[in-house]
This record gives C-alpha cells, sequence and structure tokens, in this order.
C-alpha cells in the first residue's frame, strides 16, 4: 500500500509544521515502527514513525521547509505496491505543493526506483568482525572499515588496526583542519534568532539585588510537612513574582513601535534547559491566580513534559514575563536576555550560606541568593527596575502565601 | 471466668477493655468494607471475633513496651494505640499512612507507641521480639515485648528457637499465641502434636497458660501475670489464647470449605464483645447508655479515619526510592 | 605518621570489632562459638574477656532465631554483628535476612533501621564438601537493601568492618578464611574505608581484571605472568559489590579495553555477570574484545583435589582468558 506522510498537527492552534530533520534518507529499507522524520511546530518537536513495512519512497519536503498542516512531506511504498499507484501518488503530492510554490526536492533516483522497486533485492552485506571501540574510532576518523584488515582474535579489527591505519593515514600530505559542523536546526536555530532579536532590538540593562532566603526555606518546610511533597523554589519564586508583578505592573507589558501594552493576564514563563542542549520556555498562564500548591504541580508537570519534549504550542505560548533559574548550575549572578515581547526577565542565582552584618556589628550566617533583573529601557528606567527588585526581595523574605 | 476475678481489676478499666474492643473491631469492619469498595491493595486479614486477645494483653502494657504482630495485623496495631487514621492511610497504601504506603495491612509499624512490627511470614516475628528484649535488656529501659503469633506459627522453627533463645536469656518476652484453630484451611488438629500448644512452654521451661481466648478479662488477668514476670526480670512466658475468626482466613474467603456453618455460629454466639458487654451490665459496672455512647464514640473516630485515609494522596515517585538504605 | 606494621586479617577483623566496641556500648556480637572459643577461626579472640557476656554471646544453633534476633535488637537501639560461621548457613537464616533485615527500613517508610551487621567466613576450595564451600555472594547482591562488602586484604578487611559496623543499613560482610592468615600492612592509628569505593590493586593499560575475595591475589598472580609476555593488566577490587563502584570500573575498562571479570561464584546471573552487563551496557564503545568471565562451575563443589581445581577460578584460567583477548 502507498502510504502517504502528511505533516501532523500537534497542537490545536497550529497551522503549519517544520521539517527538522530526516532521519531516514530517500530509498532507505524501513521496518514498522522506525523513526523517520522529525518535525516541529513553534517550539514542540515530534518524531513520526514508520506505519509500516517499506521503502523511504520520496521525500517531498526538505529540513528546515515550513509546510501547512496536512501538506504530504513523503511517501512510503510496500514491495507489492503497483508502479502506477505510486506515480499517482507523486503526482498529487507535486500538484499540492506547486499550490504552496514551494519548490519541490529534486531526486536522482526517483524515475528508477518507480519502475525498478520491484526487482530491488535486499543484499545483506557481509558482516565485518569489528571490536566497539574500533568501529566507533573508524567512525571518528571516518576510515573506510571495508579496506581494513583485522588482526585480532579471529581477524576481528581492533582498537590497534584502528590506530594504524590513522598513523598511515598522517602520513598522507597536510588535511586541512578537520572541524566538527554542527548544523543549526530545530530548537536551536530558533534560539538563536529569537536571542538575537531580542539583544538587537531591546537595550539591556540588568540590576542584581541579594535576597535572604530563610523565608523561602521556612515556606518549603512548612510546605512539605503538611503534604509530604517536595516543593520546588520555583513555585516560590513564581508566587513572589506575580505579586511584585501586581504591584508594579509596567513590568508585565509588551512594546510594539510607540505603544507600550500592559498585560492584564500574568503569565510567568520559566525557562528549562534541555539534556541534549536547548532549551524550553514553558509558560504558567495566570500564575497569580494560581496558590502554590498548583503552581508547584504544574511546573512539576511542565518541567516533564519539556524534558520530554512533549509540550503543546499552548504552553509555550504567550508569557509575559520569564524566570531562568541557574542556582542548581552554582551562578551567583547573571544577565538574561529578554525574551521577544517581554519587557523583563528574573534571573536566579543560587542559595549559598554567607556571613551577612547584622544590627551594624554582629555577623550571621543566612542562606543568600543573587537576583538578577534585566529589563528593557525603553520601557522603563534603573530606578524603577530597582523598586520592582526591592519589592520582590522583601516579598520573598517576609511573605507567607497560602499553601 | 465467673470467679469474681473483676473485683481485681477496676470498673474504669473493664470499661475501657469495652471500648478498646470495639474500636478493633469498627476498625476492622470499616477495612472490610474499603477492601468490598476496591480500594486496599493486596489481600486483608481481618480479627473479628479475636478482640479480646489483643486488647486483654496490651491493656497490660506501657506506651513504652513494644509488640511484633502477625499478617493479621490491624487489631494489636490498633490495641496498641496507634491513631486509627494512619492505619487505614497505611492499608490503602497512602503516603500519610503509617509507613507512607510501603507496608499495608500486612506490615503495620508505629514505633513511637511500641507498635514495633508485624510481619507476614507466619513464625518470622517471634524472633525479632527477642532481639527487641535482648535490646531491652542490655540497654536497661525495662521493656516488655509481647509477640502475637497464632496456631500455624507454633508449628515453625523460629518459633522453637525464639522459645529457647528467650528462655536461655531469661527475657522480658511474652509469647502469645492466638489459637485461632486453623492455619488457613488447615485445624490445628491435624497439624499440631499437643492439645494445647501452651504445654510447649515446658520443654522450653517457662510457664505456659492455655486460656479463653474469647474472655477478655481471662486474657487480661493472665497477661498481667507474665508482663509482671518479665517486667522483673522473671523472664519469658507462653500464653495460648483460644480463639476464633467470624470470617475466613482473608476477607472474602467464605471459611466454610474447611468449617461447618454449625461450628462458625457456635463460636460467634461466644462474641468476646456481646459477652463482655453481657457482663459489665449484668454487674452494673456500666449502663446501657454508657456502652451505647462508647459505641458511637468509637464510630465517629472510625468515621475520621475514614475520611483521612481517603482523602490522602498516594506516594508520589519521589518516595519510590527513599528508605532503601 | 603510623608505624607500617603488618598483621594478619584475622587479626585486622578482630581489631576492628574491638575498637568499634570500645568506642560503641551499643555494639554486642553474637553467635557460633564466637565467646569462649573466639571463634573457629580466633577472629573474636578475647573479645568476651575484655566485654563480658553481656556483649559477646555463644548462642545455640539457631541462626533463624538469632539472626532474627539481631535483627530485633538492630531495630531497638543495639548495634549488632551476628557471625554466620560460614555462608553455607545463611539459607538457615535467609527468611529473616530477606524479608526482615533487607526490608525493614523500606517497609516501614524509613520508622526502623537496621545497622546489623553479618559476618560470614567462606571456605570454599577447602575439601569439606558442598554445603561447606559456597559464598552465595549473588542472593544478597539481589536482595535490595542490603549491602555487601568482600575484602581481600587486611588492610581493606580492618576499615571496611568498621564502616559496616557504623553504617545504619544491614551489611552482609564476606570473609575467606584463608585469607585470614594472609599478613599485610596495616596502620595502628584508626582509620575508616567508604563503602563505594573501589581500590585498584595494581596498575595496567592493556587488560582490567575485576575480582573479589582471594581471586583478587589470583588474579594480581595471573598479571605478573602476563606482564611478562608484554601485557600489562590493571587489577580492579571492588572491595565492595553494594554499592558497587561502577565508575573506576568502567574508567578502567576506557583505558584498557578489555576486561576479564573473575568471581568466586557460579557464572549464571553472578556477580561477575552483572559486572559484565554493566561494562557491555555502559562503556560498548570501549570494548576492543568480548567481556571474559571466569567463574565456579555452574555444579556443587565436589570433596577431591584434582576435581575442586577444574571447578574454581584460578590464576591459571584467569591467563587464559586474558590470553583470548589479544
Amino acid at each position: 500500500m502507498v502510504k502517504i506522510i502528511f505533516m501532523p498537527r500537534l497542537d490545536e492552534e497550529q497551522e503549519k509544521g517544520m521539517v527538522v530533520e530526516w532521519l531516514k534518507a530517500q530509498g532507505d529499507f524501513i521496518s514498522q515502527g522506525e523513526e523517520i522524520v522529525e518535525v516541529m511546530s513553534e517550539k514542540v518537536s515530534f518524531i513520526i514513525e514508520s506505519p509500516l513495512k517499506g521503502t523511504l519512497h520520496k521525500i517531498f519536503v526538505e529540513v528546515a521547509e515550513e509546510v501547512p498542516i496536512g501538506t504530504t512531506i513523503a511517501i512510503i511504498s510496500e514491495v507489492e505496491d503497483s508502479p502506477d499507484l505510486l506515480a499517482k501518488a507523486i503526482v498529487e503530492a507535486e500538484e499540492q505543493l506547486k499550490q504552496l510554490e514551494i519548490p519541490i526536492v529534486a531526486t536522482k533516483i526517483e524515475e528508477i526506483e518507480v519502475t525498478q522497486k520491484r526487482e530491488v533485492v535486499e543484499v545483506k552485506p557481509e558482516r565485518i568482525k569489528i571490536s566497539p571501540i574500533a568501529k566507533r574510532l573508524a567512525k571518528e576518523h571516518g576510515l573506510d572499515i571495508t579496506k581494513i584488515e583485522g588482526t585480532g582474535p579471529g581477524v576481528r579489527i581492533v582498537k590497534e588496526d584502528i590506530l594504524r591505519a590513522i598513523e598511515q593515514r598522517r602520513v598522507i600530505p597536510a588535511v586541512p583542519e578537520e572541524v566538527e559542523r554542527i548544523r543549526l536546526t530545530g530548537v536551536r536555530k530558533i534560539i538563536a534568532e529569537r536571542m538575537t532579536q531580542s539583544y538587537q532590538t531591546a537595550p539591556h540593562v540588568t540590576v542584581m539585588m541579594e535576597a535572604d532566603a530563610s523565608n523561602m526555606a521556612k515556606i518549603r518546610k512548612e510546605f512539605e510537612e503538611k503534604t509530604r511533597a517536595r516543593l520546588s523554589y520555583n513555585a516560590i519564586l513564581i508566587k513572589a513574582v506575580t505579586e511584585a508583578l501586581q504591584a508594579y505592573k509596567i513590568f508585565n507589558s509588551t512594546i510594539e513601535g510607540n505603544e507600550i501594552r500592559i498585560h492584564t493576564n500574568i503569565n510567568v514563563g520559566l525557562a528549562v534547559a534541555l539534556e541534549d542542549s536547548g532549551l524550553i520556555v514553558p509558560v504558567i498562564p495566570d500564575a497569580d491566580k494560581k496558590l502554590l500548591k498548583e503552581l508547584n504541580t504544574t511546573i512539576e508537570d511542565l518541567v516533564q513534559k519539556a524534558r520530554q519534549k512533549k509540550l503543546l504550542l499552548s504552553e509555550v505560548k504567550g508569557g509575559t514575563f520569564t524566570i531562568s533559574n541557574l542556582g542548581m548550575y552554582e551562578i551567583d549572578g547573571f544577565t538574561p536576555i529578554l525574551t521577544p515581547q517581554q519587557t523583563a526577565i528574573l534571573g536566579v542565582g543560587r542559595i549559598a550560606k554567607k556571613p551577612i552584618v547584622v544590627d551594624e556589628d554582629s555577623i550571621e550566617i543566612k542562606p543568600m541568593m543573587i537576583l538578577s533583573l534585566s529589563f528593557d529601557h525603553r520601557v522603563v528606567d534603573g530606578a524603577l527596575a530597582a523598586q520592582f527588585l526591592r519589592h520582590l526581595k522583601n516579598t520573598l523574605e517576609t511573605f507567607t502565601p497560602v499553601l | 471466668m465467673e470467679k469474681g476475678l473483676h473485683n481485681e481489676i477496676s470498673n474504669e478499666k473493664l470499661v475501657s477493655l469495652y471500648r478498646e474492643m470495639v474500636r478493633v473491631r469498627l476498625f476492622d469492619d470499616k477495612m472490610g468494607e474499603f477492601y468490598a469498595r476496591g480500594l486496599c491493595p493486596g489481600t486483608l486479614h481481618l480479627s473479628t471475633g479475636q478482640e479480646a486477645v489483643a486488647v486483654g494483653v496490651c491493656a497490660n502494657l506501657t506506651k513504652e513496651d513494644l509488640v511484633t504482630s502477625t499478617h493479621r495485623a490491624h487489631a494489636h496495631t490498633v490495641a496498641k494505640g496507634t491513631p486509627m487514621n494512619v492505619t487505614a492511610a497505611e492499608i490503602l497504601g497512602k503516603v500519610t499512612g503509617c509507613c507512607r504506603g510501603r507496608g499495608g495491612t500486612m506490615h503495620l509499624s508505629w514505633p513511637e507507641v511500641g507498635m514495633l512490627y508485624s510481619s507476614s511470614i507466619v513464625g518470622a516475628g517471634a524472633p525479632l521480639a527477642v532481639g527487641a528484649a535482648l535490646s531491652a535488656t542490655l540497654r536497661k529501659t525495662n521493656q516488655v515485648i509481647a509477640s502475637f503469633f497464632g496456631d500455624g506459627a507454633a508449628n515453625t522453627g523460629g518459633f522453637h528457637e525464639s522459645l529457647n533463645l528467650a528462655s536461655i536469656w531469661k527475657l522480658p518476652v511474652v509469647f502469645v499465641c492466638e489459637n485461632n484453630l486453623y492455619a488457613i484451611s488447615v485445624s490445628v488438629k491435624r497439624s499440631t502434636s499437643v492439645k494445647d500448644i501452651a504445654v510447649r512452654a515446658k520443654a522450653y521451661n517457662m510457664p505456659g497458660f492455655a486460656i479463653d481466648g474469647n474472655d477478655v478479662i481471662e486474657v487480661y488477668k493472665t497477661a498481667r501475670i507474665a508482663v509482671e514476670r518479665a517486667r522483673k526480670g522473671e523472664g519469658p512466658t507462653l500464653i495460648e489464647a483460644k480463639t476464633y475468626r467470624h470470617h475466613g482466613h482473608y476477607y472474602g474467603d467464605p471459611g466454610t470449605a474447611y468449617r461447618t456453618k454449625e461450628e462458625v455460629e457456635e463460636w460467634k454466639k461466644g462474641d468476646p464483645i456481646v459477652r463482655h458487654r453481657k457482663y459489665l451490665l449484668e454487674r452494673t459496672i456500666a449502663s446501657e447508655e454508657q456502652l451505647n455512647n462508647i459505641d458511637k464514640e468509637v464510630e465517629e473516630e472510625v468515621a475520621e479515619a475514614e475520611k483521612f485515609a481517603i482523602d490522602s494522596e498516594f506516594p508520589g515517585p519521589e518516595e519510590l526510592e527513599r528508605f532503601v538504605f | 605518621m603510623s608505624t607500617q606494621r603488618e598483621i594478619n586479617m584475622a587479626e585486622a577483623l578482630n581489631e576492628a570489632m574491638r575498637e568499634e566496641m570500645r568506642r560503641d556500648p551499643t555494639v554486642i556480637l553474637m553467635g557460633e562459638d564466637v565467646g569462649v572459643l573466639g571463634g573457629v577461626y580466633g577472629v573474636s579472640k578475647g573479645l568476651l574477656d575484655e566485654f563480658g557476656p553481656e556483649r559477646v554471646r555463644d548462642t545455640p544453633i539457631s541462626e533463624d532465631g538469632f539472626v532474627g534476633a539481631g535483627i530485633g535488637a538492630a531495630i531497638t537501639g543495639l548495634n549488632p554483628i551476628v557471625e554466620i560461621m560460614y555462608p553455607d548457613f545463611l539459607p538457615c537464616a535467609m527468611n529473616q535476612i530477606t524479608n526482615h533485615m533487607a526490608k525493614l527500613r523500606y517497609m516501614t517508610g524509613g520508622q526502623l533501621t537496621v545497622p546489623l551487621t553479618i559476618r560470614s567466613a567462606i571456605i570454599q576450595g577447602r575439601g569439606s564438601g558442598a554445603d561447606h564451600a559456597q559464598t552465595l555472594i549473588p542472593w544478597f547482591v539481589q536482595t535490595p537493601g542490603l549491602k555487601v562488602v568482600v575484602p581481600s586484604t587486611p588492610y581493606d578487611a580492618k576499615g571496611l568492618l568498621k564502616t559496616a559496623i557504623r553504617d545504619k543499613a544491614p551489611v552482609m560482610f564476606f570473609e575467606t578464611a584463608k585469607l585470614y592468615l594472609n599478613k599485610g600492612p596495616v596502620p595502628e592509628d584508626e582509620y575508616l574505608i567508604p563503602f563505594g569505593k573501589a581500590d585498584i590493586k595494581r596498575e595496567g593499560t592493556d587488560l582490567t581484571i575485576v575480582a573479589i575475595c582471594n581471586l583478587v591475589l589470583e588474579a594480581l598472580e595471573a598479571a605478573k605472568e602476563l606482564e611478562k609476555e608484554g601485557i600489562k593488566a590493571e587489577v580492579v577490587d571492588p572491595r565492595t559489590l553494594v554499592p558497587l563502584d561502577k565508575e573506576t570500573i568502567i574508567n578502567s575498562v576506557k583505558k584498557t579495553n578489555r576486561i576479564v571479570v573473575v568471581d568466586n561464584n557460579p557464572s549464571a546471573c553472578g556477580v561477575a555477570a552483572e559486572i559484565a552487563a554493566i561494562v557491555a551496557e555502559e562503556a560498548f564503545d570501549y570494548l576492543d574484545g568480548p567481556i571474559m568471565r571466569v567463574a565456579t562451575l555452574q555444579i556443587p563443589e565436589p570433596v577431591a583435589p584434582p576435581l575442586i581445581k577444574l571447578m574454581l577460578p584460578n590464576k591459571e584460567k584467569i591467563i587464559t582468558a586474558a590470553k583470548k583477548l589479544f
């Protein structure tokens, strides 16, 4: 059966999707359930698995191209598919793309594929015995293992054989420096674009202030005693930030042309670092209306989804203020870059015990934390930012939020 | 025990024995209801009909004294003073349970009131009790350890090893055999070499008492002798309290494949709570109204525990790997 | 600076218990023949005299009973050491070990702790028959909640036993009787060895040999022989199997690309099997050949000395396995 692979809808509001990476090449044989292609909506990525066993017959949409939901991005064929049906499917897909005015990806083998598919017999190459480390080294150095003779037990290619081959190659005239090249795709690409845009448009200023985290620890302890659940400091931070934003509404705004729009909703984004590099900012909508407990479970849920790359578009959209917490990486203070369309971002440093002078002449050891507030100088000025930050500090040090 | 023995026990105590038995009964009834509603993970063993043993023994113990229990653990747990709410929550596997949802019905523990542990491996609790008694002796805490087990356990090696160890080391243990006549389906007549398990005490050079386990006053008085001996450093005692479970082995077991209906009905007539209530009323130790009030108060206590247990959360994934070491 | 005196492993273990019993009055010792006789190998010699019959107790032959009692004492404030003469007798107490000792802390939601140490002396290869020859170590490694210690030198034995006694978790401490008289440097000054830290007993670049108990010595002998043929073997002694120092083993494999794991247990689901699996999972791309196991054969131990030799791992078998990798 000829199987059309569509650009899928990943979120209710999504209209278009982009191909992030083809995990299989045109002409590759694929088994059922095997990963074929990574696609994404604005920030949510998704891997499409093959619904059947067959051949990735033709790819229509290249990496980094955006097409509407439902567009054919590839066709998978089975051995018994009739060439007529295949040809028809290809024509239909191409027609569809033409209407979108998206260039059709040229392919060298398509003609032959259609007619010769039936005769293609899978030939299993002779297995080359090679140890895991030898295989890895060969790959890293771009060596063709079919040309290397194994000297290990049972003529296995072992590490020594690869090292010898590398050494031999060195004798050959100098090759240009080998640079590892990483293509900017997917999330990385988006981060690059957005950060550049933000940094170049908004004049950034960062102010910093140290806060005593004892009260936060107290809140956490009380919460944990009452619920026997762990409370994330981020939940407390978000709670306090919403209170400060209510007092200084200008920090919850967007500058557009000659206008500053102050938002009525307080939607707080929380930057989450992803394991394979990259960053995503899930948003807690109406954070000011949530109890600490709700904030805590919402954060937990969003962070987990973020790490598993399961966030919906609706869960990363609409932020009005962002918190970036690098405390767990033992950062003291930093100068965060604004999320585009927002006026301020709070950078949170680690909590560390420090000697603090109290009552003028005595020293106490207290858990301290540096708050770094970056803001858009077009919207607000340093003095106001300082007041906002002081308000936030006082809130964190004294408030007793409803659990 | 119609010998006026109660004269040696205060009226207040006699009434409190009633209250404790009602607490055990109504708590177990509620757990049975939980199970029927599909709320309990695992299986459930009820003590209905055996309340006098747990209550009569625990009434002699201080808060510091320790108890080891069995797979049929609710009676001992409640009688030893573990709050009903944490017990009920544990039986439902909730994080607020005494063992944070890790032990369940058969493995209850609340050391702060001396409810040390209930082991669901038949016969395995006795060695723990011996060790706790050794510890109490060496640390000079003057604690007594009551180790509950059933007739089935009296045929395990661990039981015999424990009696011997407690005897040679003169440890403050009260071994309490709740002989409910059946180890699941096997009658004690078919499994046990002696008519009275209590005679095995002789082989280990300690006193043994075979008593009516459905007479809470007799249990109380016998346990008092054993606890006092232990407290004075005179060594262990074996009490065999003959009793009967109204339910089958577990909740849902009709218990009639190996017991006749007549036998079950006959034993139900000797319900320890009914007997003791009659005793209190006939001798005007307590009024009908007073006892009804106790029933009502206990019902409220159980209802609160029910609410607590139902409203509590299951442990989250962060609990999974805690306390392995 | 402590003087580098040499004592044997039995003396080192005796010192460990003596020092801990002096330090902590809740430490007691129980077991068969540990008191008047001072242990069948003299490991607890003199402890009865110093600490008295309350704290050093000869028990009847009731392993289920006195291991259970050790657990009962441990959960109520004592810090007992229980000796089970040989691991072959551990099955008599297995119910208490696996159902109580290992799990009470978890099953009571952390309310009870079981600071109990069980010591037992392996007598593998002595010709006493199959029920006086086993280590059964994998049984305990497989039981969540137990820590498992397998020392090979007097120094390690002393430092690890002191740590075991102080550890709040239950510990299975496996001694090897044939090592009792082996001497080695043991400082006079007090020291502890943390669990989960392997010791590289010999450094090398071409091959990693992981071994436990007396087989560490066989591995060192094998390494000497291999060096004559130009193979530099690194010998890693994990010292504790739970917790296991995976990092040291994996780092060694990353360096040498080859590994032989030596185990005093049958190969099926054994210690070597577990270490081999970890290396396969976590260092696969560093391997230059298959992971080799040298374990006991999957048979009960016979009495006839030539057959024992065939059954147990030794220097020659380690060398044979190693050479298959070159």
